[in-house]
């Protein structure tokens, strides 16, 4: 599998006045991107997440690094043929109705005729605008707005898809079909790679995951090596488990659900000579669940060890610069 | 072709807007001065009605050119249209060009609903037909032409209501730089002298395009002088076209 799309070093300076005073940075950030995978890109509000897109999508310039698309060979603007991009909370000409839109932006990846009249119908079907083709945009609602801006992105039948924030402003009905659309343009083959916040969305679809926050990627990795990678307890469903008999085996937590005693053990425990006992005694096992941490459990640990190991980075470059500036002077 | 579909995006968008009723309250200005003031002028009835005519056609096109044109870059902005457009193969020399053509053809439009009138008008009240307002209202659109670059330029550079003082305060002095430099030069200190030729020489003189006085007065306007007028307000308009294309290009989309 080539990679489709590559952030090397990139990294973007916004200058808060003339004199060069920094006011954000962001990077510097080394992403890739398989081809026909879907890429989550995590990280909280303000983390660098729209920035980081507008950087691939060449509406800014980065102030180092390289962004390249195709294996390498192809520089942002050429990649614009292949490239699908809906932005956070798009917004459209008011005057155009849903055709009139599509085909404007149709036109501007150089579509005519029957062809491109052929991949309205197709994206509009796909969206589930069908009916609203004729409508004028000023009359869309904010979930139509969204499947118009997914339609635009698709127009050019793109060998990848830029979602930032797609899920959004959606009800669960227009999410879950959302979420539909994005597992099957991977299985058309394409490369997604979408933004959110919504970790329950990312968990269910994404392939991999990159979370970002202070500026930084603090962790890239599969949603399996994420999800499966460390059971963090085990849950016993048993009957027939008088607590006080239980809580004597000092096994863990005992807690209740409906007729059902609930043992919950740490990762480390004898899981078998822990049954042993519990039947010993009497106990019926109905269940043994294994607990892993779910995306959010990793996420949140992820940015508050991120968050501490960010800022002692920054402290020491701080040290280093007052310490270098004080033997200069 | 990028160009021509971003073209035909603002050319719609402006008919959509009902930019086009402008054209009904010219006619019924052009109507008032031939059929109400024109009477009462003492034998000046077709001079009157061209005058006025073509003096009301070009405010109100300068109105519009402007109210339009120094909003078109920034609106885009702005409203965050733009973002759909450039993430796509489209170069910001075919951005800025596709929205001058698009206004262009609106107010190239406009200027030929209002001639029309125009034209008719001054033919019933004076009983002939008068080939000569052509010439001036095609130097009108010439001088539109080179008033709607400069208010895109205005527009990759600052706010609208900025863009419309700039753009006005130019289109006066551009109509009234020859004096200047005269009164500069008979009146003004050597600094004033200086910075009125600077200003003659640089700044585009819009009356190389006004031939209005001229056309109601009847002298003839050679073809080869409106195609020098046509030319120069072609290279003001690409040089303010070109501006605008670096404002844009080095612009950051935050």
């Amino acid at each position: 599998m080539g990679s489709i799309l590559k952030l090397e070093g990139t990294t973007k300076i916004f200058r808060s006045d003339l004199a060069g005073r920094h006011l954000y940075t962001l990077g510097p950030l080394d992403l890739e991107v398989v081809r026909g995978e879907i890429f989550g890109y995590l990280g909280p509000n303000g983390a660098g997440k729209t920035t980081t897109i507008k950087l691939m999508m060449g509406l800014l310039k980065p102030s180092a690094g390289r962004i390249s698309y195709f294996d390498g060979s192809t520089t942002v603007f050429e990649a614009r043929q292949k490239l699908g991009f809906l932005p956070e909370q798009p917004y459209f000409y008011q005057h155009l109705t849903g055709r009139e839109l599509l085909t404007f932006y149709g036109r501007l990846f150089g579509l005519k005729g029957s062809v491109l009249s052929d991949r309205i119908k197709n994206v509009l079907r796909q969206v589930g605008l069908t009916k609203q083709a004729e409508t004028r945009i000023s009359r869309f609602s904010k979930g139509m707005l969204q499947r118009m801006g997914l339609a635009q992105a698709l127009i050019n039948n793109p060998d990848i898809v830029v979602l930032d924030e797609p899920l959004s402003g959606l009800d669960p009905v227009g999410r879950s079909e959302l979420r539909d659309l994005i597992v099957r343009l991977k299985a058309e083959g394409r490369t997604v790679f979408f933004s959110s916040h919504i970790l329950q969305d990312v968990e269910m679809i994404c392939d991999r995951v990159a979370i970002l926050a202070y500026g930084r990627i603090l962790k890239m990795a599969t949603v399996p090596e994420v999800l499966y990678g460390s059971v963090t307890s085990y849950e016993i469903v048993a009957s027939n488990a008088p607590h006080n008999l239980v809580r004597k085996l000092c096994l863990g937590n005992l807690s209740t659900r409906g007729d059902k005693t609930i043992i919950t053990m740490p990762p480390d425990v004898d899981l078998n000579e822990s049954l042993k006992r519990l039947m010993a005694v009497g106990v019926v096992i109905e269940a043994v669940n294994p607990l892993r941490q779910t995306l959010e459990d990793y996420f949140m640990r992820e940015l508050k060890n991120g968050g501490r190991s960010v800022a002692r980075s920054q402290a020491e470059s701080k040290i280093f610069a007052e310490t270098s500036k004080e033997n200069g002077a | 072709m990028k160009t021509i579909v971003m073209a035909q995006n603002t050319f719609r968008e402006g008919a959509r807007d009902r930019i086009f009723l402008a054209i009904l309250i010219f006619g019924v200005v052009v109507l008032v001065s031939g059929f109400v003031i024109g009477p009462i002028s003492l034998g000046e009835q077709t001079r009157i009605t061209q005058d006025i005519g073509l003096a009301s056609m070009s405010a109100l096109c300068f109105l519009i050119a402007v109210l339009i044109g120094t909003g078109i870059v920034f609106k885009e902005i702005e409203r965050k249209t733009v973002y759909t457009v450039l993430s796509k193969p489209v170069r910001g020399w075919e951005f800025i060009l596709g929205k001058f053509l698009g206004l262009a053809m609106i107010v190239g439009a406009l200027t030929l609903g209002m001639g029309v009138i125009l034209i008719a008008v001054s033919g019933i009240v004076s009983h002939q037909f008068h080939p000569a307002l052509v010439s001036a209202i095609f130097l009108i659109w010439m001088e539109l032409i080179l008033l709607i670059a400069l208010s895109i330029l205005m527009s990759t550079l600052c706010s609208p209501v900025l863009g419309a003082v700039f753009t006005l305060i130019l289109y006066i002095v551009g109509h009234t730089s020859a004096d200047l430099k005269e009164l500069a030069v008979r009146f003004g200190t050597p600094a004033v002298e200086v910075a009125s030729k600077v200003m003659y020489y640089t700044l585009p003189n819009l009356e190389y395009l006004n031939v209005r006085s001229k056309v109601i007065h009847g002298v003839e306007v050679d073809v080869s002088y409106i195609l020098f007028a046509c030319a120069y307000a072609l290279l003001y308009a690409l040089v303010f076209l070109t501006l605008a294309t670096l404002v844009l290009d080095r612009k950051e989309f935050k």
